[in-house]
Formats: structure tokens, sequence, C-alpha cells
């Protein structure tokens, strides 16, 4: 038996092993090297937005971010807010800017209902994310939200980009306070 | 450039065996790519500390086994699951008791999955499996024994060859991972 799994665990393995695509080696390096220099100029930038504010209040630490809702953050504010670095990336990679996420904190939205959603899209087809309408969700797909949050999400969201916009904010895992905050802010 | 060098050798003697090992405690040849791709840049990130491990690729698993388990990933991985299940992209056949296999592996506990792997894959000792996991000896004696308990049905002791190849398609494997 111990034989048995031993071999067919390794041709399990093989055919990973045969089948795998993977990136080179220098690929693989350039993007733990970008990604580096993110954090990095991020560290730099948050550097200066406390020497700047002289209280570390701040909204982005990401250097990638530069939509116009960035431009407009807050020196300082009664809730500090700030999102990591893993955080803003996988937002921005979205193109999911502060404003949208501020809106649907305002609007009431928790952790657990963007989770709630992101789950709900992510098994519809493409072309089914790109077809999300207000009667889909009404329909179900979207867990259950009230029509008061449907129009919210219409209005926070890029329509054309909804579900990897929902994706995105869910798999940043915005603290409450972090959503309190953006929505104060 | 040696660092370079060193982190590519490192990459290419290793990588492809490792997407082996992940695959085999996910089910999900994607799911392990990506894992331990994600794995390789977070330890270029760090190379100079890690160049100096006595075990790198030790430490490469279990960066790439904490990131597959990671309930963010997986929502990620479903999203780019579906993606690809809409292109229908054909992977290149595998046996049916391989198959058998893999939806075993996933049915049975994540902890005694990982113990079986260690072990009967990777070749480690129970005291390394003990080191790796963080679980005590004993307790990695028992996930062993309920796990091969558990595959003993699935585990076929014949060495014929398989005798029908059958075509794995993202979606199967969707379907075995989540059964």
């Amino acid at each position: 038996m111990h034989d048995s799994l031993r071999t067919q665990l390794s041709e399990l393995a093989g055919y990973a092993n045969d089948n795998a695509r993977l990136d080179t080696p220098a690929a693989v390096r350039r993007h733990g090297s970008r990604r580096g220099w993110r954090r990095r100029g991020g560290a730099a930038l948050l550097g200066v937005g406390i020497l700047a504010a002289g209280a570390a209040v701040v909204g982005t630490t990401h250097p990638d971010v530069t939509g116009p809702d960035a431009a407009r953050a807050p020196a300082s504010s009664a809730l500090s807010v700030q999102l990591t670095d893993y955080q803003t990336t996988v937002l921005a990679n979205a193109h999911v800017t502060k404003a949208q996420v501020a809106t649907l904190a305002r609007s009431g939205f928790t952790a657990a209902q963007i989770s709630a959603l992101a789950d709900a899209t992510a098994h519809l087809t493409p072309q089914q994310k790109k077809a999300l309408t207000t009667a889909r969700i009404a329909a179900g797909y979207l867990a259950h939200l009230t029509q008061a949050e449907r129009t919210a999400l219409f209005a926070a969201l890029d329509p054309d980009n909804m579900a990897q916009q929902i994706a995105a904010i869910a798999k940043a895992h915005l603290s409450a306070a972090q959503l309190a905050a953006l929505a104060a802010g | 450039m040696e660092k370079a060098d060193d982190f590519d050798e490192f990459y290419a003697t290793t990588s492809r065996r490792l997407v082996g090992q992940l695959f085999a405690l996910t089910g999900d040849l994607q799911e392990a790519q990506d894992a331990v791709q994600e794995a390789y840049i977070r330890a270029w990130q760090r190379w100079p500390r890690i160049q100096g491990y006595h075990d790198r690729e030790a430490w490469i698993r279990t960066v790439a086994y904490r990131i597959s388990v990671n309930a963010w990933s997986k929502a990620r991985n479903r999203l780019a699951a579906s993606h690809r299940a809409s292109r229908h992209v054909e992977q290149p056949e595998i046996s049916p008791d391989l198959l058998t296999l893999v939806g075993g592996l996933r049915k049975i506990p994540e902890p005694q999955r990982r113990a079986i792997v260690l072990h009967h894959l990777v070749g480690l000792s129970i005291e390394e499996i003990a080191a790796e996991t963080g679980a005590p000896a004993g307790t990695v004696k028992a996930r062993l024994a309920r796990g091969r308990k558990a595959l003993a049905p699935l585990v076929s002791d014949s060495d014929e060859p398989p005798t029908r190849q059958v075509p794995l398609t993202t979606q199967s494997t969707e379907t075995i991972a989540h059964a």
C-alpha cells in the first residue's frame, strides 16, 4: 500500500511537473523587484506624508494609485485609515478608487456583505459578469441586498467592470475600521 | 549577478517539483502554479536572507501552501477558474487512477493530506514533517495512519498501467476540487 501510494503520488506530481506553465526566473525576479520598489516607494511617500501633515493619517501608500480621489485625500481626519500595500495594489489592479469604496461604506456595506457579493459573482461566466444588471441583482445573484444598497452599488462601481471590482474589494479584505474611516473621510 | 544566478538556478531546479507537490495538496494545477510562483516572488524579495537557509525548498513549499489555503487566494482563483472554464481550456490527459487519487486526496482532511504528501511524495520523515507543520510527531503519525486508511480503497496495488486515458478539463478539476 505504501509503495503504491508513493508511486501514484509521484505520477500525480509528474503530471503537474510535465504540464506546469511557469514564468521564467527572470520574470519572477522582475515581479518581485517591482513589488519591492512599490513597497519602498510607498514607505517613502508615507514618510513624506507624516512629515507634511504632522500626523500619521494617510490615504494610500501606493504610488500607482493616482486617481482624483487619491489626490484629494484629506491630510487628517477624525478617523485614520491606512491601506496596506497589498490592499492598494489589489484595488488599483481592478481600477477601484478610494471614492468608490467610500461610497459603498457610506451606503452601509459591511466587509461581510462585500465578501458575499464577491462569492456570488465569482461563479458567473465572463459574459454574465459583463451583463450584470439591476434585474440580475434583484433576482438574487448578489446576496440579499436592499433596494437602497443595490442603487448604491450601481452608483459606486463601474457597471462595465462591476464583478471584478467587487472581487477586488473583497480580496482587499478591508477592516470595519477602514471602511468606517473611508466613509467618514 | 551572482544573487540572480543563484536564484535562477534554484528556481529552475525546484519550481516544477514544487508545483507537483502543491498539485497533490490542492488538486488544482492552476492553483498550484499560482501559489508556487507567488512564493518564489516573495522569496526573491527576501533572497539575501533565504539564500542562506539550509532548506530553501521547504520555505517555498510552506509559503506556497499557506498561499493556497488562504481564503482570499481561493476567491481569486475561483474567479480565474470561471474565466478558464468559459474558454474550455483542455489540459493534457490524466489517467482515471490519478483522477480518482486527486478526488480522494481532496476528500480527506487537509492536515492528513499534507502529512501524506510530505511523507509519501516529498519523502520527509515524521520528525521533519512535525518541524515543517508545527504539529507533534505523534499527531503526524496519527494523521498519516488515518490518511492512508482513507485512501487505501483508492490506491491500487496493481502494477498494470492504466488502460484508458481521459481528458482533464479545467472544469473537471474544479468539480473535483469542490466535491
